[in-house]
């Protein structure tokens, strides 16, 4: 799994090079971006799923968990779900859960959350 | 013992066969879901990939050590807009409360109670047209039925 790293003004933008997040990998896919977000200042963090064509829910799992490490300190948004991921996100009721927008320029122009 | 293919999985026309090469063994259930999806597109449907994943994660994480060995076989039908899937293991028994009554993971809570799993079994049920589960001596046959035309 390779992660593409850029940071937009306050926020550590993380784009998942990968085609699924379940449960083979979950435990390295945690590990990378809480390694990537703990080397970055950045308040605001942006997982762009728009490769990621399926999350299982130990995936799912995994980015609740990253949300949850990451405490009242840093908040974690995501963008560009595609569509099995969505319903993933939508069976299990996570889409109440996270700030979840279309794409990664529109999670960018949301001024309230930077 | 029955020997296991080198591959971790056997194809035939209406059913597959995977092999378990330990328990936890999450990377050949990846391994198989990919085949499944690419050999059987009008089959492996989002949705039934989906409920698939979550069975078979299943049989690999509490099947315990009698899942080795032992193939896991999915076999399926269609008939009249439904697809009908069935999978078959020699893992542990399924408790009736786990696989019919499942409970979604409640998300109205504080940010350190969220659930991070415990979500398979609502998923499967909330996808699926019907669920069945029948234990025949030391084998589990699960039964799922979607609708083929399924999309997210």
């Amino acid at each position: 799994m390779e992660i593409e790293t850029q940071t937009c003004a306050n926020t550590l933008c993380l784009t998942i090079v990968a085609d699924r997040i379940d449960a083979a990998g979950v435990i390295h896919f945690k590990d990378r971006v809480l390694a990537e977000i703990e080397a970055a200042t950045s308040p605001r963090v942006i997982l762009d799923l728009n490769q990621v064509g399926f999350v299982d829910s130990s995936g799912l799992g995994g980015i609740v968990s990253i949300m949850k490490h990451l405490g009242t300190d840093k908040r974690l948004d995501l963008c560009a779900l595609t569509p099995t991921v969505t319903k993933v996100f939508r069976l299990t009721r996570m889409d109440s859960v996270f700030h979840i927008y279309a794409s990664l320029d529109i999670a960018l122009q949301d001024a309230d959350a930077a | 013992m029955l020997m296991p293919p080198d591959i971790g999985f056997t194809l035939s026309n209406q059913s597959f066969e995977i092999w378990l090469q330990k328990p936890h063994d999450f990377a050949t259930v990846r391994c198989a879901l990919r085949t499944l999806k690419t050999r059987w597109p009008d089959v492996i449907l989002p949705d039934v990939e989906i409920a698939l994943a979550e069975a078979l994660n299943n049989i690999a994480e509490h099947g315990g050590a009698t899942v080795v060995g032992r193939p896991i076989c999915i076999h399926w039908s269609h008939a009249s807009g439904i697809l009908d899937l069935c999978i078959q293991d020699y893992g542990r028994h399924i408790p009736q409360p786990i696989w019919s009554t499942p409970h979604l993971p409640t998300t109205e809570c504080h940010l350190e109670d969220l659930p991070e799993g415990g979500f398979g079994w609502s998923m499967i049920h909330a996808i699926c047209l019907d669920v069945k589960y029948d234990r025949q001596g030391s084998q589990n046959f699960l039964h799922l039925q979607f609708e083929a035309s399924n999309t997210p």
